[in-house]
C-alpha cells in the first residue's frame, strides 16, 4: 500500500514518525508531508493518513481519498473544537482516536465512522535495559496542571531517590529501565496512554490512576496482573510502599506487562490495523 | 514561628518552586502563605505533607484573580510589609500597579528550574530569596 502520511514534526518523538516507521516496517510505501503541504500531496497513495494534534489549521484537499484522520488531542479543549468541526464538515472518510468517551460524544452527530485505536509503544525508543533499578520511582514529563502536579511534589518529598522531570526522550528507556516503579497520572484520566506503554515497554512496574474509562482492561491489561491502579492518595502511598518492599511481587507485574506492551501493544500492531481496517472499509486490495 | 514581613507565594504556574521556597522558609521558622491556584478534593489536600508555618489555600481558578487581588489590597491597605514571591508575569505587572500606590510590598519571581527554584527581581536578575527577607 501507498501511504501519505501527514502530520507535523513538532518534536522529535512525536506520534506521527512513530506510524511513519511502523508502516514502513510493515512494508508499505510512505511518504511524509508536513499540514501545510497537504495542497501538495497528488492523487497516487492508497491512504491519505493525517495524524492529528489539533494544532494545524490546514484542510485536507477533498479531492483525496481515502483520508484518514487520527484525532488524538481530544481531550483539550480547543484542540477538541477544531477536531470536532472538520470531523462534522466530513473533512476525512474515516476517523480513529483513541479516546472511547469521545466516540460516545460524537455517535449519531458524526457523518463518517469514528473507531476506537489506543496509542501504543515503539521498541527501538522504549525499550529494557538492563541496568540497576536506581530509583524508587520513575516519571518523564512535565508536571502538568491539577491535580497531578501535586501527586508529583509529594512523591518527590517522600521518596527523594526518584527521577521526576523532563528528559530527552531517548533517554527515556534508561530512566524507566532503572526505575523500580513508574508513575502515571493523565492529566484528564482519559486513556491509557503512551506514557503508560512507554513505562511498562522500559520495564518498570506500571502504577497508575484509575482511568475514566476501561481502555486497560479492553487492551488486556489486568489491575495487580500486569500494571497496578490506585484511587487516591492514600492508595497510592500504601500502593508504592507496598511495592517497594515486595521486589518478587512487583517484578512480576513489571514483567507480565512488558511482555503484554511488546507482544500485542507496539505501533506495529496499530498501523497493521489501521490498513487491515481502511482495506476493508474502502474496499482495498493490495 | 514568627517573622516581621509577611511571605506570600503565588503559586500559579507549576507547584515545585512554591512548595520548595514554603518548605525552605518553615525550616528558617519563616510563615508563609501559598495561594494556590485550582482546587484539590480533600484527600488530595490532605495528601501535602504538613510543615510549621505553611498555610496553604486553594482558590478556584475562576475566583482566583480577583480573590488573590483582594487578599494583596487589604493587607497592603494595612501597611503590613509583604514579600510576594509570583510565578506568573501577568500576575506580576498586576501587583506592580499596587506596589506603585503601597510602599509595603515588595515583589519577587519565582522560578521552577532542575528540581529546585530560583528567584530574580523586576529585572529578572537572579537573586537569593534570603535578600527579601
Amino acid at each position: 500500500m501507498n501511504i501519505a502520511i501527514i502530520f507535523d514534526i513538532l518534536r522529535a518523538d512525536t506520534i506521527g514518525i512513530y506510524y511513519e516507521k511502523a508502516f514502513r516496517e510493515l512494508g508499505h510505501g510512505v511518504d511524509h508531508f508536513q499540514t501545510d503541504e497537504m495542497h501538495k500531496i497528488n492523487k497516487k497513495y492508497d491512504m491519505y493518513l493525517c495524524i492529528d494534534d489539533g494544532l494545524n489549521r490546514d484542510a485536507i484537499p477533498k479531492s483525496l481519498f481515502p483520508k484518514v484522520f487520527y484525532a488524538i488531542d481530544v481531550h483539550l479543549p480547543a484542540p477538541e473544537r477544531k477536531i470536532r468541526k472538520k470531523v462534522l464538515n466530513k473533512s476525512y472518510d474515516l476517523v480513529f482516536t483513541p479516546a472511547q468517551w469521545w466516540i460516545n460524544q460524537m455517535k449519531g452527530i458524526s457523518p463518517v465512522e469514528i473507531i476506537w485505536m489506543n496509542q501504543g509503544c515503539d521498541l527501538d525508543i522504549h525499550k529494557r535495559l538492563n541496568v540497576e533499578r536506581n530509583y524508587d520511582i520513575g516519571f518523564v514529563g512535565t508536571d502538568g496542571g491539577v491535580p497531578r502536579k501535586f501527586y508529583l511534589q509529594e512523591i518527590r518529598e517522600r521518596y527523594p531517590n526518584n527521577f521526576i522531570g523532563t528528559a530527552d526522550y531517548k533517554d527515556m528507556s534508561r530512566i524507566y529501565s532503572a526505575s523500580k516503579v513508574g508513575f502515571s497520572l493523565p492529566i484528564r484520566l482519559e486513556y491509557l496512554t503512551l506514557r503508560n506503554y512507554e513505562i511498562m515497554a522500559c520495564g518498570a512496574m506500571l502504577l497508575m490512576k484509575r482511568l475514566r474509562d476501561d481502555s486497560a482492561e479492553r487492551l488486556g491489561f489486568i489491575d495487580k496482573k500486569h500494571l497496578v491502579i490506585f484511587d487516591g492518595p492514600k492508595d497510592l502511598f500504601e500502593l508504592l510502599d507496598y511495592y517497594l518492599k515486595n521486589k518478587d511481587e512487583r517484578e512480576r507485574i513489571a514483567e507480565n506487562g512488558y511482555r503484554l506492551a511488546i507482544e500485542k501493544h507496539t505501533y506495529l500492531h496499530r498501523a497493521r490495523e489501521i490498513v487491515d481496517i481502511v482495506k476493508d472499509r474502502f474496499h482495498l486490495c493490495d | 514561628m514568627e517573622n516581621q514581613k509577611r511571605i506570600i507565594i503565588i503559586s500559579e504556574a507549576g507547584w515545585q518552586g512554591a512548595r520548595q521556597l514554603s518548605i525552605e522558609l518553615s525550616k528558617k521558622g519563616i510563615m508563609a502563605i501559598v495561594l494556590i491556584k485550582g482546587r484539590l478534593g480533600r484527600h488530595e489536600r490532605d495528601m501535602i505533607t504538613k510543615y510549621m508555618g505553611i498555610k496553604n489555600i486553594f482558590i478556584s481558578q475562576k475566583l482566583f484573580a480577583v480573590l488573590m487581588f483582594a487578599y494583596i489590597l487589604s493587607l497592603a491597605i494595612c501597611f503590613k510589609p509583604m514579600v510576594i514571591f509570583v510565578t506568573k508575569e501577568k500576575t506580576e505587572k498586576t501587583i506592580l500597579k499596587l506596589e506603585k500606590f503601597f510602599k509595603n510590598i515588595h515583589l519577587a519571581r519565582l522560578k521552577e528550574s532542575e528540581n529546585y527554584f530560583s528567584v530574580f527581581d523586576l529585572n529578572m536578575g537572579l537573586v537569593d530569596y534570603r535578600s527579601y527577607l
